[in-house]
């Protein structure tokens, strides 16, 4: 028999299970965290930007500025950068052209004052209003009969640039639109019940990020 | 390297151990356990059907007028013919003509199925000109749309429990001869979940039937009719 | 401690292989009552299982994200929608106005089938012959729509409607049974008429009643 025996020195104190595993022990959290950020990959694209979480809140008067880089669509992102003044929310005086507000709603007309470059992309906006008890209502831009303005955060005569789409700039007619001021206000009109107060204006390009304008009492 | 694969030590306990086939086993060279293991394997798969006889491969002969199982349809295959004018169908370019497969359609599953599991069962081939491209996903070329001989309009869902008189139609180039035969293939489709994709459908198309049809002129008896 | 006797060589060799043979046992003991676990209570279904509100026509049913009233069934054997030209069917199209009202925020309500009084799946897709596309909801603010259904005649007593707010996917969410209240009757009236029956897709006005 030659199998090499290993005998123990007898005054040497025995290694304790922490010392045997101190590499595997440095290991776990490492492991741990590349689980969890593993699993998570999709926490971000599945629920994080599918709702409005992250809000710059502005308060009655104030006038904020805003910015984020949005998703292009053509694996690149795009700068918004802008400034945004809520000067008011009230019942709509005359109603835009062939709008017919349902029995038990009513009108009311968002005015907001924005300056941004006017190189700066601002098309995909999303205006929408909430009450105090969290409810939102969406601007759209055709319903309840009427036309308006596609996108509600830019004049409609002079919208700025658009963003590149790609292969497709090529085939797609030049802009003729006059170029965006730096400042502009536009007047928007939404449908909400009767009997609700509008509380919060929001203004949104892409979630989860959104200017919260609160509405002076 | 044909010596044994196992180390030195380890077959010198098997030695010790006095178990003759330790030793046996334990002396063998790599190939030879390799070419073990595989035939083991091999023979391990005739317990989940392993030496199954393989089923009936390449389609079968199809006729016209004879209905047949397509999971989840039952077709039968009338007529193939080809007409310029259609009502309530467009072609892409004015000179071009449609060449329609006129079939009975029906439902045999136990729920309603969109109208794109019924384009993947009957595809066209051999035929010069058609405007679409072969599919990619089935045998030949897929229909540019499915109408209803009773109101022309898009086949879609299909319903189970009906009985649908339908024209699967392909649009030919206008410069190409209009054909005299074309060869029709049913496709059959499984229930279940894809290898990355969880959501039950109908999927893996599989062409079971194939038959050189005569393509005719429509008749305009049979242009009124739809 | 030089000379190492012989009866200690096997102990020693012996020891770990027994270790061995216990920690692997354990895994795979683990990994069969891993399995029975899974796989001896049939509960995926339940876990994804839609919520499902049970209604009559008539009734309103208030949803996480909507709540919704179905109006008075009715049918033909041609259909005249506002979004397309004329249907006719070997079967009968059943039609049901549907009033949403969304709550929270607002609401695209996609999804409808019918189970008929067969025991089959009917499929409703946004366009089609058998369609249900409402649009977009806000709160407070009711939408009218309506669905139709191309089914068979023996498929009508007894059909339940079913609607949800995704129209891929209506897991673990809540889902709409309306009990239609349909008989045979109803489908032999249905089955023996052929003037078209107009019917409006979607409004924000009150549907007219056939």
């Amino acid at each position: 028999m030659s199998a090499p025996i290993v005998t123990p020195v007898p005054d040497a104190p025995a290694a304790g299970w922490w010392h045997r595993n101190r590499w595997a022990l440095v290991a776990l959290p490492v492991a741990l965290v590349l689980t969890l950020v593993a699993a998570g990959d999709r926490v971000r694209t599945l629920w994080w930007e599918q709702d409005l979480r992250r809000p710059t809140t502005v308060a009655a008067g104030e006038t904020a500025d805003f910015h984020q880089r949005v998703y292009d669509g053509l694996g690149g992102t795009l700068p918004v950068d802008v400034q945004v003044r809520l000067d008011g929310v009230r019942d709509v005086s005359t109603l835009p052209r062939d709008m017919e507000v349902p029995e038990g709603s009513r009108a009311v007309q968002v005015d907001l004052t924005l300056s941004a470059d006017p190189d700066r992309v601002l098309t995909g906006c999303l205006l929408a209003v909430r009450d105090a008890a969290g409810n939102r209502y969406d601007y759209v831009s055709n319903a309840w009969g009427a036309n308006q303005a596609v996108v509600p955060c830019v004049p409609e005569d002079a919208p700025g640039p658009r963003p590149s789409l790609g292969d497709l700039d090529e085939v797609l007619s030049e802009q003729d639109t006059p170029p965006r001021p730096a400042t502009w206000s536009v007047s928007r009109v939404l449908v909400v019940p009767e009997g609700i107060d509008v509380t919060e204006v929001v203004l949104w390009w892409q979630k989860p990020q959104h200017l919260l304008l609160e509405v002076p009492s | 390297m044909s010596g044994p694969a196992a180390p030195p030590d380890l077959r010198a306990r098997a030695r010790a151990s006095g178990s003759l086939v330790a030793r046996r086993a334990l002396d063998q060279p790599l190939r030879r356990i390799g070419i073990g293991g595989a035939v083991v394997l091999l023979a391990v798969t005739a317990a989940f059907g392993g030496l199954r006889e393989q089923e009936k491969d390449g389609p079968e002969v199809l006729a016209v007028d004879v209905p047949v199982e397509v999971a989840p349809f039952e077709l039968t295959v009338h007529r193939v013919v080809w007409t310029t004018d259609l009502p309530g169908q467009y072609l892409t370019d004015d000179g071009n003509r449609w060449i329609g497969v006129v079939a009975t359609v029906r439902n045999t599953s136990d729920a309603g199925v969109l109208g794109v599991t019924l384009t993947d069962t009957l595809t066209l081939d051999d035929v010069d000109g058609l405007v679409q491209e072969p599919s990619v996903l089935v045998p030949g070329v897929e229909a540019s749309a499915i109408a209803l001989l009773e109101d022309g309009s898009s086949l879609s869902p299909v319903q189970p429990g009906l009985t649908y008189e339908a024209a699967f139609l392909f649009e030919q180039d206008g410069s190409a001869a209009p054909p005299t035969s074309a060869t029709v293939l049913l496709q059959r489709q499984t229930w279940g979940v894809g290898i990355l994709d969880e959501t039950v459908s109908w999927r893996d198309p599989v062409t079971t039937l194939r038959g050189e049809l005569d393509v005719r002129e429509a008749r305009s008896s049979e242009e009124s009719e739809s | 401690m030089s000379t190492p006797e012989p009866v200690g060589t096997t102990a020693r060799v012996r020891r770990p292989r027994v270790q061995t043979l216990g920690a692997g046992a354990a895994v795979l003991a683990a990994l069969a009552v891993g399995h029975v676990v899974v796989t001896a209570f049939p509960v995926d279904d339940r876990v994804s299982a839609p919520f499902v509100r049970p209604t009559v026509v008539g009734e309103t049913v208030e949803l996480r994200y909507a709540s919704l009233t179905a109006g008075e069934p009715t049918g033909s054997t041609v259909l005249s929608p506002d979004t397309s030209t004329q249907l006719s069917t070997p079967g009968v199209f059943l039609t049901v106005p549907l009033t949403i009202v969304a709550t929270g925020q607002p609401r695209m309500i996609s999804f409808a089938e019918l189970r008929g009084g067969d025991g089959r799946t009917y499929t409703v897709f946004t366009s089609g012959r058998s369609s249900f596309l409402p649009g977009t909801a806000q709160p407070g603010v009711p939408r009218y729509a309506t669905v139709s259904v191309e089914l068979p005649p023996e498929a009508v007593p007894g059909a339940h409607l079913r609607i949800g707010l995704n129209q891929e996917d209506q897991r673990g969410d809540d889902l709409a049974d309306i009990d239609l209240g349909l008989t045979q009757a109803d489908a032999d009236d249905w089955a023996a008429v052929d003037t078209p029956l107009d019917i409006s897709s979607r409004s924000d006005e009150p549907l007219e009643q056939p």
